[in-house]
């Protein structure tokens, strides 16, 4: 089961497309979001985000951003 | 005229014409790269607005400082304009623009602190005797995000200490390469409207990541778990919105810049080739006549020999 993940900077679209899932350092702890997580919004402090696709696994690493987690996609602003 | 001063009129032309046309290609260059830039922002921008509306119609933010418009007394505004002219009348639109703004709201030297980003600016506000909050010079080409976080979060601090009641940006926005229009949004208190039209302001949506542009609509019944607290996202949301809204405004201040350039030297160009022409017609002109003249000195001398 896959979700539509988009991470975004000012500059660039880091990622676009379909996920299987992604776990990032959330302020209060790490989390990882699955496709069906309840709609979420929260703030990401430093660390490391992994996302799993079909495909196998991207890396990207984080200062600080938000992440939000709706019904139909999962964005992550940096 | 001297055939040798028009010699060197036609040579100083040239060179003038030489420089225009450089100046040109040079702006038309780096109007596309703002362009480009700001394009690239958007998804960003509308991605962090459309969580704010969001959060803020999930939860009462109704009387939330930054949204609560309170009676204004004092206003910052904060003014953009080029560091340097050769831009048509660019700067002169926007300072025009923000100084009747403010007569239009009633407030005087008094009641408004400038934040003035880009020498025009800045000489301006300086020579007439506004107070000045802050001001800088020598702005990049291409500015980033970081340099007007800064600006932001002062005018948010200044805002929340209620130093000022209101926030204004002025600036140029790019319609087109012959069309920039100087306008002045509001800031702060927040409105969600100006926001989406700073950030939907540059260039026809279309190519690469186009299906990022449309957020997705807000559902009343959406109940979004906040971490840690509302107040506490909406308050790092508005931050970064806040600096995004400065940063679009500068990234079209500098597009409209450059073709404002682009064009100003284009007609600088046609005009010193029209002028490098007629003073080539003139030359020949002076030359001919300095020919006939000593042919006929020479034809008149042998007359009076024989």
């Amino acid at each position: 089961m896959t979700f539509s993940l988009t991470i975004t900077t000012l500059s660039d679209v880091l990622f676009h497309g379909d996920a299987k899932s992604v776990t990032l350092p959330g302020s209060a702890g790490e989390l990882t979001v699955l496709a069906k997580h309840m709609p979420l919004v929260t703030p990401l402090r430093q660390g490391t985000i992994t996302v799993r696709t079909e495909g196998g696994e991207e890396n990207f690493s984080v200062e600080k951003g938000i992440l939000e987690v709706s019904r139909e996609k999962v964005t992550v602003l940096l | 005229m001297q055939s040798k001063a028009i010699k060197s009129k036609i040579r100083a032309v040239g060179k003038t014409q030489q420089v225009a046309k450089a100046m040109e290609a040079v702006s038309a260059v780096k109007m596309r790269k703002a362009q480009e830039k700001a394009l690239i922002a958007r998804p960003f921008a509308l991605s962090a607005l459309s969580i704010l509306t969001r959060i803020s119609g999930a939860t009462d933010l109704r009387e939330h400082d930054f949204i609560k418009s309170r009676e204004v007394q004092r206003t910052l505004m904060i003014v953009m304009t080029s560091d340097r002219g050769l831009a048509g009348s660019l700067n002169s639109a926007v300072l025009g623009r923000a100084v009747s703004a403010l007569a239009e709201r009633g407030r005087t030297k008094e009641t408004v602190g400038v934040i003035a980003l880009g020498r025009k600016a800045s000489d301006y506000f300086h020579k007439r005797g506004w107070n000045m909050v802050l001001a800088r010079e020598r702005m990049e080409d291409f500015p980033a995000l970081a340099g007007l976080e800064t600006v932001a979060s002062q005018a948010l601090e200044l805002y929340k200490k209620r130093e000022f009641d209101e926030v204004l940006l002025c600036y140029t926005n790019f319609l087109s390469t012959f069309r920039q229009e100087a306008v002045v949004r509001k800031i702060l208190p927040l409105d969600m409207q100006a926001l989406r039209e700073v950030v939907g302001g540059i260039v026809p949506v279309k190519g690469k990541f186009s299906d990022l542009y449309t957020s997705a609509p807000y559902r009343e019944s959406e109940v979004y778990t906040l971490e840690p607290s509302p107040e506490d996202i909406f308050e790092n949301l508005t931050s970064y919105l806040v600096s995004i809204f400065l940063y679009h405004g500068a990234l079209e201040a500098k597009a409209s810049e450059f073709s404002a350039r682009m064009v100003a030297m284009k007609n600088a160009g046609d005009k010193a080739e029209d002028m490098g022409k007629s003073l080539n017609r003139q030359f020949n002109r002076a030359r001919q006549a300095a020919i006939t003249k000593e042919v006929s000195e020479i034809i008149g001398g042998t007359l009076i020999e024989i």
